[in-house]
């Protein structure tokens, strides 16, 4: 009987696998208890490479973390491994090594199965939590910032925002259609504008025919889109996602994510996608709304000029402005001449369309940031700031001009003119005249126009 | 776009460091998946007498500047190539032999075909143009092998700040476990890790070879696992005028495992 020193006894049987490699891996020694786990015999392990044991996911770490990390470090320690037994099932295990003189290595191996066992559920359970955190984290920041936004311009930069992080794409652009049905770049970059004239729109349509996500990559070449999928390899991207913006079943937009490399469009991306961009969409629809309501609420529904009350906002905000800027004020109140007449001659309908002609001389008559509204009946009023009496003059004059012309659907010779009153605020020490006094002046200034003979511009100063 | 960074900025963010002879061709050196400029410590020194030498770290590796990390910009290679770039436009530097391992090949590849006057020669070391396996063509890895890697990743990076801090947090004397792996050497963001994973093994840059168009060495280990042989085939054959080498070192990192045999195989192929 041979005796067996006792530390030899050690190393055969420690309660872990010793090895030692070679330089480039190859196992020259190997215990009794790696043989035992892997269920391999200690013999066949002799001048196998250790990567033998290795997965490939397992292996591509080892070479590209573990390998330069011993080289650099002469000893790494606690790696978490996989081992493959002989009947293709895994062990965990972790690992020391330190590396020789001669660039071998010393290699402890233990088994750590109920510990990564523990490890990979906790794991798991972490890339879940990660997974459904993200999309809450997303969905969340994203509604708050839809709900606090007040026009369609701030939806769009935060859809655009929220889509970038929660995608990691290179560029998001959200566009919308217009009046036209033109798709217009609201938020975010389009890394394909000018590439092709409409190239993206072609396919930003045909996601909207389809009601649903499309996605266009460099592979499609000999699709449909072969011609964006052309403009997006010139991009150096690899593929672009596209999904409607609906308000019920009618589009109002797109979303596009553009990647620079290949992804997988799996169901998590699409749910958060096709979520943001409802969520989006439902916030565009609101504030469109409530510019509507908004409108409705300050404008002359006849004319479409502002309104009474929306007019003596507007003045007592101008008065504020001329205040502070230290500019002249001059507000324009004019009156109808002859406009009863027609009223009872011809009827209302033909009154209606005297004034609707009539506001949009107004329109044309004053400067581009002027305010026009109809303060009652006949009446109009135009709110112009910065302007002296020489510009206040030469505005009136414009819209009494204007008015003189002849009118769609009256009779020939059935003329209305303009009594205008000009009132004229220059800042001073004083203090400001209020809205109601400032207009109150305009309509003196009015009144004296008519009592001339009408057809006239009067001018009082403030 | 992003406005141009400084020379100060991409000296900083990638960690830059310019040695050897400032008369010399320059050779840059350009570090893969899983290490930094550390991997060339031991091939760099050969060539200080007659080249200018530049190292650099990758954003989000060794000691570049983590604040400069755009997940969106690293999303893919494109994003590196253009750090190379910059890196040689700010040092204005022509004739660059650039010497890529591993997926810094692919970025040398993407970076020469962007501004081919920049580059005198490419020296790929281990290149794959695709890791993954797609219908005839052999990469040497399927998806599971990639998710297999990231769950490596995952369990040797042990960051579990994000679920598990408030558990770890109560109890101070708790080691740090795989420390030393995140230690001096190569250190590496675990967050930027599994980004970087996902760019480097799930880009296909195979249609990108034909258009590379300056002088080409493929430089072929022995027994790569990562990078096996018939894809380093695949990659000289589909750059043309490329030549082929098969160096007696064995493994994915001759940088370390056989620099004399690296640094000699380069040389002979710039004369």
């Amino acid at each position: 009987m041979t005796l067996i020193a006792p530390f030899e006894m050690l190393y055969r049987q420690a309660p872990c696998g010793l090895l030692v490699l070679t330089a480039d891996g190859t196992i020259t020694e190997v215990n009794d208890a790696l043989p035992v786990w892997l269920d391999v015999s200690r013999e066949r392990m002799i001048g196998s490479s250790f990567t033998d044991y290795l997965d490939s996911g397992n292996r591509i770490f080892y070479e590209t973390r573990h390998v330069p990390l011993l080289r650099l470090q002469g000893e790494v320690r606690e790696v978490s491994l996989g081992l493959t037994r002989a009947d293709g099932t895994t062990v965990a295990v972790l690992l020391n090594s330190v590396t020789l003189p001669d660039g071998g290595v010393h290699m402890a191996v233990f088994d750590a199965s109920v510990r990564a066992e523990y490890e990979r559920e906790l794991l798991a359970a972490r890339r879940i939590a990660e997974s459904s955190e993200v999309r809450v984290r997303v969905l969340q920041s994203s509604s708050s910032a839809f709900v606090s936004s007040t026009n369609e311009e701030q939806i769009c930069a935060a859809l655009a925002a929220s889509a970038n992080e929660a995608f990691v794409a290179t560029a998001t652009a959200v566009f919308l259609i217009d009046s036209d049905g033109e798709f217009v770049l609201t938020a975010g970059t389009n890394p394909v504008e000018g590439l092709v004239p409409r190239g993206e729109a072609t396919a930003s349509r045909a996601a909207l025919a389809l009601g649903a996500t499309l996605t266009v990559s460099v592979r499609d070449a000999d699709g449909p889109y072969a011609r964006v999928a052309e403009v997006l390899r010139e991009r150096r991207l690899d593929s672009v996602s596209i999904i409607p913006l609906l308000r019920e079943t009618e589009p109002i937009g797109v979303l596009a994510c553009f990647f620079a490399r290949t992804r997988e469009f799996d169901t998590h991306f699409t749910d958060l996608q096709v979520a943001l961009s409802r969520l989006a969409a439902q916030a565009i629809v609101r504030v469109r709304l409530q510019h509507e309501l908004e409108r409705l609420a300050n404008h002359d529904q006849l004319t479409g000029l502002a309104n009474r009350s929306h007019l003596l906002e507007t003045v007592e905000a101008a008065i504020e402005r001329s205040v502070i800027l230290g500019n002249p004020l001059s507000v324009v109140f004019l009156d109808l001449d002859g406009f009863k007449g027609i009223n009872d001659q011809f009827g209302h309908a033909a009154g209606d369309s005297v004034l609707v002609q009539v506001a949009g001389r107004i329109r044309r008559a004053v400067r581009h940031e002027d305010a026009v509204g109809r303060y009652g009946g006949d009446e109009f009023v135009a709110v112009c700031e910065d302007a002296d009496a020489a510009s206040a003059s030469s505005i009136a004059e414009r819209i009494r001009n204007l008015v003189n012309e002849p009118l769609e659907g009256v009779p020939p010779g059935s003329l209305v003119s303009a009594s205008v009153g000009v009132v004229v605020y220059t800042p001073s020490q004083s203090a400001p005249p209020t809205n109601d006094e400032l207009l109150s002046i305009a309509d003196d200034a009015m009144y004296l126009s008519k009592s001339a003979g009408k057809d006239r511009v009067s001018f009082l100063n403030r | 776009m992003s406005p141009t960074p400084t020379a100060t900025d991409v000296r900083s963010r990638n960690n830059v460091r310019v040695l050897g002879n400032p008369v010399g061709r320059p050779i840059v050196f350009s570090h893969g998946f899983g290490c930094s400029q550390e991997v060339w410590r031991d091939v760099a020194p050969a060539f200080l007498d007659d080249f200018k030498v530049v190292l650099f770290d990758h954003v989000g590796s060794g000691g570049s500047d983590l604040a400069a990390y755009d997940p969106s910009k690293y999303d893919s290679l494109h994003g590196y190539s253009d750090d190379i770039l910059e890196i040689l436009a700010v040092l204005d530097l022509t004739d660059v032999v650039f010497v890529g391992h591993s997926v810094s090949a692919m970025m040398g590849v993407l970076a020469s075909i962007t501004s081919p006057d920049r580059f005198g020669k490419l020296v790929l070391v281990g290149p794959s143009p695709r890791y993954v396996n797609a219908g005839e063509y052999v990469g040497g890895f399927t998806q599971p092998d990639i998710d297999g890697l990231l769950d490596s990743l995952d369990a040797n990076f042990l960051d579990w700040s994000a679920a598990m801090a408030p558990v770890i947090a109560g109890n101070p004397d708790r080691p740090e476990v795989g420390a030393e792996l995140t230690g001096l050497f190569c250190s590496t963001d675990p967050a930027v890790a599994r980004q970087f994973a996902r760019v480097t093994f799930l880009s296909d840059n195979r249609s990108d070879l034909a258009g590379v168009t300056v002088p080409t060495v493929v430089l072929q280990c022995s027994d790569d696992v990562i990078a096996p042989s018939a894809v380093g085939r695949f990659t000289h054959e589909h750059i043309a005028g490329s030549t082929f080498v098969t160096l007696a070192a064995t493994g994915h990192l001759p940088s370390l495992s056989a620099p004399d045999e690296l640094a000699a195989v380069i040389r002979a192929n710039l004369s």
